[in-house]
């Protein structure tokens, strides 16, 4: 057989070509075959990150754990009932200093306390801003409080650093040498929160609370739309006052009289 | 000749020690840095390496005389590229948790200086079976090394060892003792000063060198 020039134009873009072709019909194949594998670990990664949330870390039986403990609810959030207690899970997303954070945080039955939280991140620097997926950050978290005066207060902030109005109740220790991460941990902890108080108000009030200040206020509209909100028909006329938009005493009663009715 | 004959057999060990690629050649010292805080990812960065200078030599090797000169490196880099996409796949598939604390350094393998150097090198003068025996031996030379900087790392870092603690909990300054991990040692700086200390160690072994 005459030997090929292996040099020749035409050699090497035909050899080019079938190796390029046969790789990628290799490579293809591969991950097709192994996509179903695959999927359910980044699925049982993600209930794995949630179960953290509740303080259930390193479980064994991640998805056993998950059916047993964690609701899906459709507004996007979780509920997780704890030895009987729910807990309500918020997913936060946001961005670090080098690229994405995430994380999920749960709530108390009031609305109010944190009972644990879970972050993790794309490509945080190894050893200062990675260190937030540790478990003493994140324990850091628990018992703290987050709404103040209606406003998610609850932040990370270098010691000493803090608002001066904010008591520690409200402060979780910030990373050292992670300044930037820290801060994207602060503001995606209150921008996502913020965007699920209502959720968390739903399930603070439970099924007792539908004398709301929608109806309180009637047409009008009201700028403290939050802050209406009434747990039960007793209140209603004071925070009606509270909220300056209801005017008449009569006309809160009446919308209360009506929510009764709904009931 | 015989597959175990006594060139093949010092194909095999000389980059083990004497022609070590992390110790000697300095090759492959930016991967050594990023996996080895903890000893797991270490040992299944280095498997991963030897498993594919073994198979991308074998290939290469394989090849050598159809290979066309001009795009050698070309070829070269596909193969490793293909057998490292396939080795990400297979650790995302079935050591997930692995996988995501080697994240990018998977596909970094493609970059490893160990890799083409003994592609080009070895792989595209000799035959299949020498050349797995060389790209056996330099895998586990780089394993090697990423083992000793891993141990020292995770043991001294996190008082652990493969995840099971070692230094008792007793010892350590919140329960009373005088001990507390070195924080340094997870950082990646402190992995050049070890890798530094074992060439120190290397060369004064080894004196004539």
């Amino acid at each position: 057989m005459a030997k090929l020039n292996t040099n020749s134009n035409v050699y090497t873009i035909v050899y080019a070509s079938v190796m390029v072709i046969i790789v990628a019909f290799l490579l293809a194949f591969v991950a097709s075959s192994l996509k179903e594998t695959q999927d359910a670990n980044v699925a049982r990664d993600v209930k794995g990150q949630i179960l953290s949330s509740v303080n259930l870390r390193g479980e064994a039986d991640v998805d056993g754990k998950y059916a047993e403990v964690i609701t899906e609810n459709e507004n996007g959030t979780f509920t997780a009932n704890i030895n009987g207690e729910e807990k309500l899970i918020v997913p936060l997303k946001g961005a670090g200093l080098w690229g994405p954070i995430w994380g999920y945080i749960s709530v108390n039955k009031d609305g109010e306390t944190v009972y644990g939280a879970f972050f993790n991140h794309e490509g945080e620097t190894a050893g200062l801003g990675a260190r937030i997926v540790e478990e003493w950050f994140q324990t850091g978290f628990n018992g703290k409080k987050i709404f103040k005066d209606n406003e998610v207060a609850l932040g990370v902030y270098k010691a000493g650093k803090a608002p001066s109005n904010l008591s520690a109740d409200y402060v979780v220790d910030a990373v050292t040498g992670a300044t930037l991460t820290s801060d994207g941990v602060r503001n995606m902890i209150q921008k996502c929160i913020a965007q699920y108080a209502d959720a968390i108000n739903a399930f603070k009030g439970g099924e007792s609370k539908s004398c709301n200040a929608k109806p309180c206020c009637g047409e009008e509209q009201c700028e403290k739309a939050d802050s209406c909100c009434v747990d039960s028909c007793a209140d209603c006329a004071s925070s009606c006052d509270e909220c300056g938009a209801c005017k008449a005493e009569k006309e809160c009663g009446a919308c209360c009289e009506s929510d009764k009715t709904n009931k | 000749m015989s597959l175990f004959s006594k060139e093949n057999g010092e194909v095999f060990k000389s980059p083990l020690n004497l022609n070590n690629p992390v110790a000697v050649q300095v090759l492959g010292i930016c991967s050594a840095l990023a996996v080895t805080s903890q000893l797991k990812p270490a040992i299944v960065m280095g498997l991963s390496v030897t498993v594919i200078t073994a198979f991308s030599n074998v290939i290469i090797s394989l090849l050598r005389k159809t290979i066309p000169n001009r795009i050698r490196i070309i070829v070269q880099l596909v193969v490793v590229a293909a057998l490292v996409t396939i080795v990400s796949n297979i650790l995302k598939a079935y050591v997930y948790d692995v996988s995501v604390q080697l994240s990018v350094y998977v596909g970094l393998i493609i970059t490893n200086c160990i890799l083409m150097g003994r592609l080009e090198a070895f792989a595209m003068q000799n035959g299949p079976w020498e050349s797995f025996l060389d790209g056996v031996g330099n895998g586990l030379g780089y394993a090697f090394v990423l083992v000793v900087v891993g141990f020292f790392r995770e043991l001294l870092g996190f008082g652990t060892i493969l995840g099971f603690q070692v230094i008792p909990d007793s010892c350590y300054m919140e329960n009373g003792g005088l001990y507390f991990n070195n924080g340094m040692m997870t950082m990646p700086a402190m992995a050049l000063i070890l890798v530094a200390c074992f060439i120190w160690a290397h060369r004064s072994i080894n004196k004539e060198q």
